[in-house]
C-alpha cells in the first residue's frame, strides 16, 4: 500500500507539472494548450537525444540534458506563440483559433517526432533500476526520488517568482485585470514571452520525469492529457501549490485506486488488469470533477495560493 | 514663452469605439495646466471612451491626443504613465485578489524598488485607512474604501494630470463628499484633474465643463454656466 | 475514374458534418471537439442496423437503408443530448470535455465486442440496393445518392437559417445578454442547435460508412477527424454553409492529394508518408490561420449585416 501511495505521488508530481504548463497558458491566454502534450514528448526525446551525446558523468548528464530541454522547450513555445498566437491576440480573434492553431501545431510536432525518433520506446537508463530502502519497509526508485524533489523544488521556485518578483507580480496582476495592469505599466507581450517560457520549461520537465518514470514514446503526452485536465481544474486554474496538491491526490487515487480495485478482481478471477485501466481511472474521475464543477462543488480553491 | 492659458492635454477630433462601431465622434477638449475639468453626459455618451484614449487603453480610429505638447498616438500606456499620465477606470479599478499594499506595489511598478517606501508613506498619508487596511484583499473593501486605493495607486508615480472616471457612482453622499475633497486637495496641490461626472457634486469641483450626448461634444462651458442652464439640470441632475 | 467518386463520396460525408459544425460554431457559438464520436456514432449505429452480424456482435438486422440513416441520426441525437446534460454546454467545458468524452466513446466502440466486434470492426456494409448492381455501378449510384443527401440536408440547413428560428440563434450568438432580455431561454436555443449539429454529424458518418463498407474502432481518428471538420469550416468561412461545403471538398482534395504526392516518394520513405501528409497538412492550417482567417469565402453577407446591427443595438 505504501508502494501505491510513493508511484502515486511520484505520478502526480509529473502531472502536476503538466498541469502548471497548462494552467499558466489558461490563466494568461484564455486556452487550454493542447499542444502540451506533443511538447512534453519532445522535451522527454530532446532531453534523450542530449543524453546520448553526453558520457555517463554520475547523473550529472541527466541534469544537464534536462536544463537544455527545458530551456529549449521554453523558446520553442514561445517562438511558436509568437509566430502563431501573438498574430491572434493582436487581432482579437475569437478563441475557437487559438485551440485550431494549437490542434495544428499539436500535429505538426507530433509528426516531426515520429519522423525523427520514430515509434519505438525510449529509455533515459535502459534496464530496471534497483530499488532503495525507504522507511515502512517500501522500496524507492532513484528515479522517483529525483522526481518527488525536482517537483517540490520547481514548484518552490515558480511560487517565490510568482509572488516576491516584480515580473511575477505583474503577471499576477495581469490575470486579475490585464486593463489596469497595462495601465501601471505592465507590458503585455512582456508577460506573455515570460508565461510561454516558464509553461515550455515545465512542460519540458514534466516530459522527462516521465520518460524517467515510465517510458518515451511518441505519444506520451496524450496518455496523461485527461489527468493533467483534472488538475488544471483542481488546482484551482493557476494556484501554484493548489496543482502540485491536485497531482498529488489525483496521482494517489489512481495508484491506489486501481490497487484497490484489482483486490477483489484478483480474489474473483476476474482476469483483468488493472494497471491497463489507470488511465481510466482518470478519466472517470475527470468526468466526476466536470460534473461536479459545474454545480459550483470544487475542491480547487482550498489552496487560492 | 507661456501662452495665456497653456493647454496641458488636448483632444483633437478623436473619433474611437469597438469591434468597428464608432461611439465617439470628432470629439475635442481641451484641458489647461491645473486645471480641473469635468465631462458629464448620459450614459454610453462616450465619456469612458475618450478617457480609455487618452490614457492608451483604447486606439482612436481617428485624431489625436496631445499632451504637453507631444502627440501620443501609438504610444503604450506604460509610456503615457511616465509622461505623466495617471488613470483611475470606472470599472476594475483594482486588482481585487491582492492586498492592498500589493495594489499599490503595482502602482509603483515602473518606480525603483528604493522608491516605493517612501511614496507609501506618502499614499499613507493621504488615505491613513489604506495603512490601516493595507493586508486586506482589495476585493473585500467597501466602495469607498476601494475608490480610495485606487486613487492611491495612480498617485504611487506622481503623474501630472489625473483622469477619473466617474469616482464617486455607487457611493453614499458622505463619501463621495470625503472622495471630492480629496480629489480637489490633490488639485490644490498643483494636480490637473479631468473628472468624469454623473452628479452634481462632482461637477461642481470642476472649473469648466464639458457636455458629451451620443458620442458628440454638444456643449462646452464654465461650471457655474453650465449649472445655470436648466436644461442641463433638468436632463442631468434632476434638478 | 473512381478516384473521383470516391472523393465525391468523402468529401459529401464530411461536408454534412461541416454543415453540422457550422450550425454549431458560426451560427451559434458553440465550440464542439469532439466531432468524432458522433461521426462515428453514425457510422457504427448504421452499420449495425443494415450490416451482417460479425463475431459474437449484435446485429444482422439486415434492414433497409434509411433506417440505418434514421437510427444513425438518432443515436447522434441521443449522445447529443447526454453529453448537453453532463456538459451543460458552457465553453470552456464544453472545449475539453468534449474531446475527452468522445476518446471515451471510442474506446468503448474499440473495446466492446458485443456491440462492435471490437477492433476487427464491421464489414460489408451495404449499399442501398447494392445486390442489384455490380460494384462500378453501385460506386456511381452511391456517388449520386451521397450527393442527394448532401443538398437535402444543406437546403433543409439554410431553410433553418433564414427562417425566424435561424434569426434567434443569430442573436443567441452575438448577443447573449440581449437575448436573455427578450425572453429568449439561452440554454435551450443552444442545446437545440447542438442537438441538430450533432445529428447531421452522426448522418455524415453513415453515409461515410456505407461508402466504405468496412469501419473500425482505428478508422475514427478523434483528434484528425474533429481538425480537419474544424477546418473544413474555418477555410471556408464560418458562418456561411456553402463555405463549409466548399471547405470540406477542399480540405479532403487536398488530404488526399497529399496521399497521392507522398506516393511518388521513394520505397525507403513510405513507412514516413502518413506523418508527412500530417506534417504538411497541420502547417497549411497553421499558416491558413494566421494569413487568411476569414476562410476562402468568408462570413456570408447577411448574417454579418445581422450582426453589425446587432451592435449597433449594443452600444447605444
Amino acid at each position: 500500500m505504501g508502494g501505491w501511495v510513493v508511484s502515486g505521488l511520484v505520478f502526480g508530481s509529473i502531472l502536476a507539472l503538466g498541469a502548471l504548463g497548462c494552467s499558466y497558458i489558461l490563466l494568461m491566454q484564455n486556452y487550454f494548450n493542447f499542444t502540451a502534450a506533443p511538447l512534453l514528448a519532445l522535451g522527454a526525446y530532446i532531453g534523450w537525444t542530449i543524453m546520448r551525446v553526453l558520457p555517463e558523468w554520475g547523473g550529472l548528464e541527466l541534469i544537464i540534458a534536462a536544463i537544455v530541454s527545458m530551456v529549449t522547450l521554453g523558446i520553442i513555445m514561445t517562438a511558436t506563440d509568437k509566430a502563431f498566437q501573438k498574430p491572434l491576440r493582436d487581432r482579437g480573434a475569437p478563441f475557437m483559433f487559438y485551440y485550431l492553431t494549437s490542434f495544428g501545431l499539436l500535429f505538426v510536432i507530433r509528426s516531426t517526432i515520429w519522423l525523427i525518433w520514430g515509434p519505438q520506446a525510449k529509455y533515459y537508463y535502459p534496464g530496471s533500476s534497483v530499488g532503495i530502502a525507504a522507511p515502512w519497509g517500501i522500496m524507492v526508485k532513484p528515479a522517483e526520488i529525483i522526481t518527488l524533489i525536482l517537483a517540490v523544488v520547481v514548484v518552490a521556485v515558480l511560487y517565490f517568482f510568482q509572488y516576491h518578483t516584480k515580473l511575477g507580480r505583474g503577471m499576477l496582476a495581469t490575470s486579475q485585470n490585464s486593463m489596469l495592469a497595462s495601465v501601471c505599466g505592465v507590458e503585455p507581450e512582456t508577460i506573455h514571452t515570460t508565461t510561454t517560457m516558464i509553461a515550455g520549461s515545465v512542460t519540458a520537465l514534466a516530459g522527462i520525469l516521465y520518460g524517467l518514470n515510465i517510458q518515451i514514446r511518441p505519444l506520451m503526452g496524450m496518455y496523461i492529457l485527461a489527468g493533467i485536465f483534472v488538475c488544471v481544474v483542481c488546482g484551482g486554474e493557476g494556484a501554484i501549490l493548489g496543482t502540485l496538491a491536485a497531482g498529488y491526490l489525483v496521482g494517489i487515487a489512481q495508484e491506489v485506486g486501481s490497487g484497490l480495485i484489482q483486490i477483489p478482481l484478483d480474489f474473483f478471477g476476474i482476469p483483468i488488469q488493472m494497471s491497463a485501466y489507470k488511465m481510466a481511472i482518470t478519466s472517470v474521475l475527470f468526468i466526476v470533477v466536470i460534473y461536479l464543477k459545474r454545480g459550483g462543488v470544487w475542491k480547487g480553491t482550498f489552496l487560492e495560493r | 514663452m507661456l501662452k495665456e492659458e497653456e493647454m496641458i492635454l488636448e483632444s483633437d477630433k478623436i473619433t474611437a469605439g469597438y469591434g468597428g462601431v464608432d461611439v465617439l465622434f470628432d470629439a475635442s477638449i481641451k484641458i489647461k495646466e491645473k486645471g480641473i475639468i469635468a465631462i458629464i453626459g448620459p450614459n454610453g455618451a462616450g465619456k469612458t471612451t475618450l478617457l480609455r484614449t487618452i490614457s492608451g487603453v483604447l486606439s482612436p480610429r481617428k485624431g489625436e491626443i496631445i499632451f504637453k505638447g507631444e502627440k501620443l498616438n501609438g504610444k503604450t500606456p506604460r509610456e503615457r504613465l511616465a509622461l505623466g499620465i495617471g488613470y483611475i477606470p470606472q470599472d476594475d479599478k483594482i486588482f481585487p485578489k491582492m492586498s492592498c499594499i500589493d495594489n499599490l506595489r503595482m502602482g509603483a511598478y515602473t518606480l525603483p524598488r528604493e522608491k516605493f517606501s517612501e511614496i507609501l508613506e506618502k499614499a499613507y498619508q493621504l488615505f491613513p485607512i489604506l495603512k490601516e487596511k493595507r493586508n486586506q484583499i482589495a476585493g473585500q473593501l467597501s466602495g469607498g474604501q476601494r475608490q480610495m486605493l485606487a486613487i492611491a495607486r495612480a498617485l504611487m508615480v506622481e503623474p501630472e494630470i489625473l483622469l477619473l472616471d466617474e469616482p464617486t457612482s455607487g457611493l453614499q453622499p458622505s463619501l463621495v463628499k470625503e472622495v471630492l475633497e480629496r480629489v480637489k486637495e490633490l488639485h490644490y496641490q498643483g494636480m490637473t484633474i479631468l473628472i468624469v461626472a454623473q452628479n452634481r457634486e462632482a461637477l461642481e469641483i470642476a472649473e469648466r465643463a464639458y457636455l458629451i450626448r451620443a458620442g458628440q461634444v454638444v456643449l462646452e462651458d464654465t461650471v457655474e454656466g453650465l449649472l445655470d442652464n436648466n436644461q442641463v439640470i433638468k436632463l442631468y441632475f434632476g434638478g | 475514374m473512381t478516384y473521383i467518386i470516391s472523393i465525391i463520396c468523402i468529401s459529401s460525408s464530411y461536408a454534412i458534418v461541416a454543415l453540422g459544425l457550422n450550425l454549431q460554431w458560426g451560427y451559434t457559438g458553440i465550440f464542439n471537439i469532439g466531432v468524432a464520436a458522433f461521426f462515428a456514432v453514425g457510422a457504427y449505429t448504421s452499420a449495425i442496423l443494415t450490416g451482417p452480424k460479425w463475431g459474437g456482435m449484435i446485429g444482422g438486422f439486415g434492414l433497409p437503408y434509411l433506417v440505418g440513416l434514421v437510427g444513425a441520426v438518432l443515436f447522434a441525437a441521443l449522445l447529443a443530448y447526454f453529453i448537453a446534460f453532463i456538459l451543460r454546454l458552457s465553453w470552456g467545458l464544453l472545449a475539453i470535455g468534449s474531446i475527452m468524452l468522445s476518446d471515451v466513446v471510442i474506446l468503448i466502440f474499440k473495446n466492446e465486442m458485443w456491440l462492435t466486434n471490437g477492433v476487427w470492426g464491421i464489414g460489408g456494409i451495404p449499399r442501398p440496393f447494392g445486390e442489384m448492381m455490380s460494384a462500378s455501378t453501385s460506386d456511381w449510384v452511391y456517388m449520386i445518392i451521397s450527393l442527394a443527401i448532401l443538398i437535402g440536408a444543406y437546403f433543409l440547413l439554410e431553410k433553418g437559417v433564414r427562417s425566424p428560428w435561424g434569426r434567434t440563434l443569430m442573436i443567441i450568438k452575438e448577443d447573449p445578454i440581449l437575448a436573455e432580455m427578450a425572453g429568449k431561454d439561452v440554454y435551450r436555443w443552444s442545446r437545440m442547435s447542438w442537438i441538430i449539429g450533432c445529428m447531421y454529424m452522426g448522418l455524415g458518418g453513415a453515409v461515410y460508412g456505407h461508402y466504405i463498407g468496412y469501419i473500425n474502432p482505428r478508422s475514427f481518428d478523434n483528434v484528425m477527424i474533429t481538425f480537419l471538420s474544424l477546418c473544413m469550416v474555418v477555410v471556408g468561412g464560418s458562418g456561411n454553409n456553402k463555405g463549409s461545403i466548399l471547405g470540406a471538398y477542399v480540405l479532403w482534395v487536398t488530404w488526399t492529394g497529399t496521399e497521392i504526392l507522398t506516393s511518388y516518394l521513394p520505397a525507403a520513405w513510405q513507412l514516413r508518408a502518413p506523418y508527412i501528409r500530417v506534417l504538411a497538412i497541420g502547417v497549411a492550417i497553421i499558416l491558413f490561420l494566421r494569413f487568411r482567417p476569414h476562410g476562402l469565402i468568408g462570413r456570408e453577407v447577411a448574417v454579418s449585416k445581422m450582426g453589425e446591427k446587432i451592435k449597433k443595438v449594443r452600444v447605444e
